[in-house]
């Protein structure tokens, strides 16, 4: 019976862990940029110039987006389940060429971008909405995508017209300086850095030094006090031994009583000596590798 | 037939000669056979820190032997075994387990019985912003000049687990400078030592460090660790597992596992540091002209460290009681070169003082530069990684 509960709260406990890492991942994809009117930019796999969409998997885990769907302004477009292509890998991009014919494959879906102003993305049910883009048609330029701008984490996403179409790659195109060297244009001496670099080692090894300071005058405290209180026991027994009788201590008198006994005890074990002398073989036969408990089976349990 | 034979056996013949270390060797890879075959003789007859030196100085013959690219045998060849083993050093795995073997070794006794000792650790690492300052000077980019600065720091797993992070192309360069100058801690910093020290100073006598209790020596990991990396989390890989390791140690209850951090773990993993870092200065990506100029630097921010260390001693003098000043040739010890640089400080003050054993003092400083330098890493790699 026990085992049969353990048995059926671990399986829950699989099945809302494999919900939820499902679930998680779904999430993390999202659409990263669109291009609508595509004149002289990107083919599809039949060498066309249509619509596309990108969608980006900003997780660290594998995605599968087989079964997702996508929905447009009246209608919808289920990805393929089972086809092995749909795998998003982490932190990777997948294309869907809109090209408003279902024949050509898991990755031309049933609509055009220009039939509509707006694509999201559900999960596997259908119902859960993943991420949405609206846009105005008006504003879509000729080979100009559409998709993040930034994505700062605080505001959360920010969509725009891109400076460059990038399929299969990053939106973010802007050669960045790194953090050192704007470090280093404001501070080209690296004095700033030195003082403030030697501020913090000081201030954590003097943080540490003060702490062992009071922790040390603590325990030699604690050390003076045991043995201030040892001396006090000390004089008190000298001045008058029978007044002495602490926890865990004896009194003289008592200690006598219990040798004495002890003493007793141990003379009438050894009252008669034999005289014989005797030489037995010293032998250990035991030794763990001769052991049965190492070396046999447990005979199996049929209830 | 016979002419058809032999030209194929020629072809043959020459096609091999084309892939052996004969045929691709330059004059880069005799310099750097050279100066591997000189860690070695340091290593192993003048006893130069020989646990560093033998494999570091192998490990670059290693990696100087030329061979035809694309055979997957090079370092920094995709695929090969050397590539592999290298992964820990440019990922940066390899030194916060040297780090916990070394929390494991290490008595922090002298230090807590003594923690103004600590200041002497934080002082010395002025070395490392002074190589950072004079890297800059020298047209290094801020991430480059950061890496080379922990040379100061005179601690190989630390220099090697920066240098990964900001300027991996000189972790190699970086590496066998730190190790190097660490080996040579016994000459380059006694002259600094006795430049700044008067005879009076180098005879003062410290008093004894008074027992520690093993509740302070578990106290200290703890607070230690919380301490420092609230401070500087970037400093989490080294100051976690340094920590980590000394509470195996001081705990009580977890022998055998201080006891395989300090002793085969340790072990396993310098060799493999070792052997890896002396590969991986394989002379067509070693010997540049960035690299003479990190052994160059390398070399003064060791100075800069000492000079830093003692002076600081000397000012501290100023506030404390008669009795109670601290010998400035602990100084030096201050750089976390565990532990050369305290044995250079005992030796010293044995030379002017028969009597006047100063090994323990110094190892107070020293341990506490092995917490300033991860410190300073962390710092520099929280600025400019």
């Amino acid at each position: 019976m026990e085992r049969k509960i353990i048995k059926t709260v671990l399986a829950c406990a699989a099945c809302l862990f494999a919900f939820g890492a499902s679930a998680q991942g779904i999430k993390d994809v999202r659409i990263n940029e669109f291009l609508v009117n595509n004149v002289d930019s990107y083919e599809d796999d039949y060498g066309h110039r249509v619509g596309w969409i990108e969608l980006f998997n900003a997780g660290y885990a594998q995605v599968d987006v087989g079964g997702a769907y996508f929905k447009v302004r009246g209608k919808e477009y289920r990805i393929p389940k089972n086809d092995p292509r749909t795998k998003l890998a982490p932190q990777g991009y997948m294309i869907f060429f809109a090209e408003g014919t279902a024949s050509k494959g898991t990755f031309h879906t049933n609509f055009t971008l220009d039939e509509t102003d707006y694509i999201a993305f559900y999960d596997q049910s259908g119902r859960v909405l993943v991420d949405s883009v609206a846009y105005s048609q008006a504003e879509m330029l000729a080979d100009v995508s559409y998709g993040v701008l930034s994505d700062d984490g605080k505001d959360g996403l920010v969509y725009g017209n891109l400076s460059a179409v990038t399929p299969m790659a990053t939106n973010d195109v802007e050669e960045k300086t790194p953090r050192s060297e704007i470090f280093r244009q404001e501070d080209p001496s690296g004095g700033v850095m030195a003082i403030s670099a030697m501020s913090v080692v000081f201030t954590a090894l003097l943080c540490l030094a003060l702490i062992f300071t009071g922790t040390g005058l603590f325990f030699i405290h604690l050390g003076k006090l045991a043995e201030r209180k040892k001396e006090k026991r000390a004089a008190v027994m000298a001045e008058n031994p029978a007044a002495v009788k602490t926890k865990g201590t004896l009194s003289h008198e008592e200690m006598a009583a219990i040798a004495i006994a002890l003493y007793k005890y141990s003379e009438n074990l050894h009252d008669i000596e034999k005289t014989v002398l005797t030489i037995n073989r010293v032998a250990r036969a035991y030794s763990p590798w001769s052991s049965k408990i190492y070396g046999l089976r447990e005979t199996p349990n049929k209830k | 037939m016979r002419e058809g034979f032999f030209e194929f056996l020629g072809d043959n013949l020459a096609e091999f000669w084309n892939f052996t270390g004969f045929a691709n060797a330059t004059g880069g890879h005799l310099i750097m056979i050279a100066i591997g075959l000189f860690f070695l003789y340091l290593g192993i007859w003048k006893k130069y820190e020989p646990m560093l030196l033998v494999p570091i100085g192998f490990g670059i013959l290693i990696g100087n032997i030329p061979f035809f690219p694309g055979m997957q045998v090079g370092i920094y060849e995709d695929g090969s075994v050397l590539n592999y083993l290298y992964f820990g050093v440019i990922r940066g795995v390899y030194p916060p387990l040297i780090f916990l073997g070394i929390g494991a070794m290490t008595d922090f006794s002298a230090l807590i019985s003594n923690p103004k000792l600590m200041l002497i650790g934080a002082a010395a690492q002025f070395g490392i912003f002074a190589a950072y300052i004079i890297a800059l000077l020298f047209g290094y980019s801020a991430a480059e000049a950061g890496a080379i600065g922990i040379i100061g720091g005179a601690d190989g797993p630390t220099a090697i687990f920066l240098s990964s992070r900001l300027a991996p192309d000189l972790m190699g360069a970086i590496a066998i400078s730190a190790y190097s100058y660490m080996a040579l801690v016994p000459v380059l910093q006694p002259p600094v030592m006795k430049l700044l020290t008067t005879r009076k100073e180098r005879l003062i006598r410290m008093r004894p460090p008074r027992q520690v209790s093993q509740t302070e020596k578990i106290i200290f990991p703890i607070v230690g660790l919380l301490l420092t990396c609230f401070l500087v989390p970037s400093g989490l890989p080294l100051l976690g597992m340094l920590f980590f390791g000394n509470l195996l140690k001081e705990s009580g209850v977890t022998r055998r596992l201080a006891q395989t951090a300090s002793g085969p773990l340790i072990d396993i993993v310098t060799i493999l540091i070792g052997l890896t870092v002396g590969a991986s200065t394989q002379a067509t990506t070693f010997l540049t002209a960035k690299s003479i100029g990190i052994f160059g630097i390398g070399a003064l921010s060791f100075i800069f460290a000492t000079f830093a260390g003692v002076l600081f001693v000397k000012i501290l003098n100023l506030f404390l009681k008669p009795g109670n000043k601290i010998n400035p040739l602990i100084g030096n010890a201050g750089v976390s070169a565990v532990p050369d640089s305290a044995r250079v400080s005992n030796e010293i003050g044995l030379h002017y003082d028969k009597t006047n054993y100063l090994l323990m003092h110094a190892m107070g400083p020293n341990v506490a530069g092995v917490i300033g330098s991860a410190v300073a890493a962390g710092i520099l790699l929280g600025f400019l990684g």
